[in-house]
């Protein structure tokens, strides 16, 4: 087996049982990591565990990991569908949410004039990211978060990079709506131009 | 991953950055998830390599274990990470 990448050489030795190589690797990604899946669950003890567990199984399949391309995208596929399965569980437990999500993604327009505030604002819209679909959420998070391209993303996601470019756009335009467009861009628009 | 795509040029597009940015762009991990990882990873190589012993850099050697009290005494340990080990999985992710 050709070893390639940097990350390649950190593998083989964990293949040998090198822990030390498994918290090289640890150093390298924790932080993209936990900030996806604390983006993703918004629960920073479910993000704590998302990557510990998503370490323990890169040490645990490390004789099926290639060695010649970076390990990013395995461990981030591994952390979102961990995120994913955490989200799902919470769901269950809580039961219908559809009420509060309302309450929480009101349309801009129906607020206060003086709640439009930058901080205001930004909650908003973190609010809005919250309220969408699971999938359209891990593809908004990996887009704009991690600046993940759209064929790398689909990589993570094992899906057809139409399908993300479709998840994306559909995102994009449930928070356009949920924002109510013209109130919010139009109050900030100053800092962009 | 090396790349960073440059945002589209669309107001809504720099907001929804910021807004994720501004969420959890200085959050980090705690030391302890480093501790209990390293701990479990140790703790699972002891169970699939039960004849070998850690040295002192964490890495295997092929050697047999001792026999005696220092077997009960680490196989005592292993037991109580072990343990632990799965009332954390339990109560973390119903497992």
């Amino acid at each position: 087996m050709s070893i390639g990448h940097p990350d390649g050489r950190l593998i083989v030795r964990m293949q040998n049982g090198d822990v030390d190589a498994l918290g090289e690797l640890y150093e390298t990604y924790k932080s993209r990591i936990f900030r996806t899946a604390l983006a993703i669950t918004r629960d920073p003890g479910a993000a704590e565990d998302i990557l510990q567990e998503t370490f323990l199984r890169l040490f645990r399949c490390a004789e099926r990991i290639q060695t010649d391309v970076p390990v990013g995208p395995w461990l981030y596929r591994v952390a979102v569908n961990l995120s994913y399965s955490w989200v799902q569980k919470r769901w269950y437990r809580l039961g219908p949410l559809e009420a509060v999500l309302d309450r929480l993604t009101a349309p801009l327009h129906l607020l206060p004039e003086k709640l439009l505030e930058r901080g205001e604002v930004q909650e908003r819209v973190r609010l809005a990211i919250a309220g969408l679909p699971l999938p359209h959420r891990v593809v908004v998070v990996l887009f704009y978060l991690e600046g993940l391209s759209l064929k790398e993303i689909a990589e993570v996601l094992e899906v057809p990079e139409g399908t993300v470019k479709s998840r994306l756009h559909y995102a994009r335009e449930s928070l356009r709506q949920m924002l109510g467009e013209q109130r919010v861009l139009s109050g900030v628009a100053y800092e962009f131009t | 991953m090396s790349s960073r795509n440059p945002l589209p040029q669309h107001p809504l597009d720099h907001l929804i950055a910021a807004a994720l940015r501004n969420e959890v762009a200085d959050a980090e991990p705690s030391p302890a998830v480093w501790k209990r990882t390293r701990r479990r990873a140790l703790s699972w190589l002891a169970r699939t390599q039960p004849h070998a012993v850690w040295n002192g850099t964490t890495s295997f050697s092929p050697m047999p274990l001792a026999l005696g009290r220092g077997v009960i005494a680490l196989h005592g340990e292993l037991s109580v990470l072990r343990f632990w080990e799965y009332a954390g999985m339990l109560l973390r992710f119903g497992w």
